[in-house]
């Protein structure tokens, strides 16, 4: 019986524990609304004719320094210029973002500016009517990017997005660690980029560092590996047909089997993730492996994973395109890349699309382009000054075809199989056929 | 999550109308109920029926619930070779778990119950992993078992570097490590569990065994044994139910990979949801809902029984 009180006792403690809980978050919004509707009070006095008070809400994953806080100065430049507006900045680091981001878009709570990839992502955000037509907003100016990093963002031909940063995937080496095996650079041919695997592995250093944990570092492998084998042709027709059984994809899949056949990785490469002390980035970083096939992201992890990234890297990082391969349809100008930009939520203010002309404006990319990305305003393009970044840029230029990540190219569901299967094809558990027929079937080729 | 403690329930109205010398005034319970059900209904019966009515669409988590396919994402799921290895792990989790962990975690509570030099200090020891959170652990136990990690040096360093492995990166190696971190965190819950219920047993039992000559090992057997049952019976369906809904500890620390080598059935349903496949994620969660609840009441049922039964006759 005395069990049965306490125990009565205790439901009652944990209700009233539950209650104050939600009287308090009801507080505490009651609050901060009231708060805000204050200081957008003030702000509207102190602007004079800056018009009715908005506010912008702001998701990006650029979560380190010097970025993170380049990005805050950007804001609050823009807030200054314009009194009426406040922009709530949310910093989330990479996969977080993701989860967090579907769980507001599911909500119907779209953030006003968030970042995108573009792609099969942005595709279904615009079918279920979440993301903002800006074609109109941005006609004015969008001319400042290349057509190439624009059409990203577009879909069916309308905008719904303006993109920062681009760049092509190539392999960041080891300088010092290619010199000790009597290499110069990432040959220009595939059948010779496999011979310097087995020299670098000869000499006693782990070729390659992957982040096959993660996934999607892995596939980069096997998405350049078909572009290379078939050209923006085939590339084009597989993202209509989504037929994966198609020559160029199976030849890619037996090309990442022969170079996985090598055992060029590092230790434990299936458990590590991209970036983790333990992962790829932290691999490059201690001298741990010679190369690493990585976006223009790669040095500023690498030097975040040595200890600061202020300083510079203790060994010489340089960059070189993905081999070709030798009876390959693809050319030198067929790349794959990324592009990141923001797009604007459907309930998003105008000025919110004002904001990323704002932060595509000449200085703004520059800042963005000493720190550690890659200006998609060509007018900024003198401020990459690192000589590797440089090339990635040139290459950038020079494409004729980029190619966006294929797990962000297709829908989240084929991209997520296409990371898959190029793990299984790296830990030999399926055939390139087996891969093939598997992704045709996800996608519904 | 499936035993509804229906002695408490009945006894509610018969406590209030017990203080009050009027009638018990149904409005009077219903109000204090209210609060309880509200919170109940929103946010354990909605979510429910909500699951259960997303899996019968095809549906990416955006835009509106258009596309019906009925049971198809449950014939999926079942197919599926990826949810039946899951399925497989949670399983050896829960088998390994029975075979290695509870006995061991017996055989503390055992040693610790006697009278030995720092038992407090060993007890708290043993047990302190246990109130670790599940993704503390996991970071933690990730840095210790890394490639050139914690494990790998000390094994360098006494000379055995053979036997340094890819702990949670080889394939056939990580469910093994894995089960080791999960038992490491969970032992010590059992162990005190053991040993409240060693509490119980009453010395004198003990004392006369002695006196008539009965062996450490017979008064072990004959006595303690089955006077800790229902604790142990208990310990068991803990550690059956959390091996099940394993989640926490093995994304933390694997992903559920390498590979999907350490998925369990709760990361492989996660996964389904990051790839916005909402429908067969919510039939996912159904199945593994139904599950737990099936594998619950049958132990209920079948073992727990007799302390159920014991328990509601001493009320």
């Amino acid at each position: 019986m005395r069990n049965e009180q306490r125990v009565r006792a205790l439901h009652l403690m944990v209700i009233a524990a539950i209650l104050s809980l939600l009287a308090a978050a009801c507080g505490g919004a009651a609050e901060t609304s009231s708060g805000d509707a204050a200081s957008g009070d003030a702000a509207s006095d102190a602007g004079g004719g800056g018009g009715e008070p908005v506010e912008i809400d702001w998701w990006h994953i650029q979560n380190n320094d010097p970025d993170k806080s380049n990005w805050q100065d950007m804001a609050d430049a823009y807030m200054e210029e314009h009194p009426n507006v406040t922009i709530n900045i949310n910093v989330m680091e990479n996969e977080a973002y993701k989860a967090a981001l579907q769980t507001n878009l599911q909500s119907g709570d779209v953030p006003d500016l968030f970042q995108s990839w573009g792609g099969g992502g942005l595709r279904q955000q615009v079918d279920a009517g979440l993301v903002r037509d800006i074609t109109d907003l941005s006609a004015d100016w969008i001319d400042r990017f290349s057509p190439a990093a624009v059409g990203v963002h577009q879909v069916d031909g309308t905008q719904y997005g303006i993109p920062y940063n681009a760049g092509v995937f190539g392999f960041w080496y080891n300088a010092d660690l290619f010199e000790e095996a009597g290499l110069d650079a990432p040959a220009a041919t595939w059948e010779e980029f496999l011979e310097q695997v087995q020299t670098l592995k000869d000499a006693g250093i782990t070729p390659i560092a992957v982040g096959a944990g993660d996934k999607w570092p892995a596939h980069f492998y096997y998405a350049y590996l078909m572009i290379r084998a078939g050209g923006a042709d085939a590339m084009n027709q597989l993202a209509e047909t989504n037929d994966f059984t198609a020559d160029h994809v199976i030849t890619a899949g037996e090309q990442v089997q022969r170079l996985a056949d090598l055992q060029p990785f590092q230790e434990g490469f299936l458990g590590a993730g991209w970036d983790a002390p333990d992962g790829e980035s932290g691999v490059m970083a201690r001298e741990g492996a010679a190369m690493d096939l990585m976006g223009q992201w790669a040095p500023g992890a690498f030097r975040n994973q040595a200890g600061d990234p202020a300083e510079p890297l203790p060994f010489d990082l340089q960059w070189a395109p993905f081999p070709m391969l030798e009876d390959g349809a693809g050319t030198e100008g067929e790349v794959l890349g990324g592009v990141d930009g923001f797009v604007v939520g459907k309930d998003a203010p105008d000025e919110a699309v004002d904001f990323l002309k704002f932060i595509t404006e000449e200085e703004n990319q520059e800042t963005w382009g000493t720190a550690s990305g890659l200006p998609v305003n060509p007018d900024a393009a003198d401020a990459v000054e690192d000589p590797a970044m440089q090339q990635v840029l040139d290459a950038l230029n020079d494409a004729e075809f980029l190619q966006i990540a294929l797990d962000q190219f297709f829908s989240p569901e084929v991209g997520a199989e296409i990371n898959d299967q190029t793990v299984e094809l790296f830990a030999e558990k399926v055939t390139p056929q087996q891969a093939a027929e598997t992704l045709t079937q996800t996608a519904g080729g | 999550m499936a035993a509804a403690p229906s002695p408490t329930e009945t006894a509610t109205p018969r406590a209030v109308g017990a203080t009050t010398s009027k009638s018990p005034g149904w409005r009077t319970v219903a109000l204090f109920l209210l609060p309880a059900l509200l919170l109940y209904g929103a946010f354990v019966l909605y979510p429910i029926t909500q699951s259960l009515r997303y899996s019968l669409f095809d549906w990416n988590g955006l835009g509106p619930l258009d596309s019906f396919v009925g049971i198809d994402n449950f014939t999926r799921a079942i197919r599926a070779d990826e949810f039946r290895s899951a399925l497989g792990h949670n399983l050896f989790i829960v088998v390994v778990s029975l075979i290695v962990q509870i006995p061991f975690a017996l055989g503390l509570a055992v040693l610790l119950n006697s009278k030995i030099r720092g038992r407090a200090a060993m007890r708290t020891i043993f047990f302190a992993p246990f109130v670790l959170s599940e993704v503390v652990t996991g970071v933690v136990w990730r840095q210790i078992l890394r490639p050139d990690g914690l494990v790998d040096r000390v094994l360098d360093d006494v000379g055995a570097a053979g036997l340094t492995q890819g702990w949670l990166s080889n394939p056939d190696i990580v469910l093994f490590s894995l089960f080791f971190i999960l038992s490491w965190k969970y032992f010590g819950l059992h162990m005190v569990l053991m040993l409240a219920g060693l509490q119980g047993i009453p010395q004198e039992l003990r004392e006369a065994a002695a006196i008539d000559g009965a062996s450490a090992w017979q008064s072990f057997r004959n006595i303690t044994l089955p006077l800790l049952a229902p604790t142990i019976r208990v310990s068991v369906f803990l550690s059956i139910i959390g091996a099940l809904q394993q989640f926490d500890l093995v994304w933390v620390t694997t992903g559920g990979g390498p590979i999907g080598a350490s998925s369990m059935m709760a990361t492989f349903l996660y996964e389904q949801f990051r790839r916005g496949l909402f429908g067969y994620a919510s039939a996912l969660s159904i199945i593994i809902f139904l599950l737990s609840l099936v594998v619950a009441i049958l132990y209920q049922r079948m073992v727990l029984r007799r302390d159920i039964e014991g328990a509601g006759a001493g009320a």
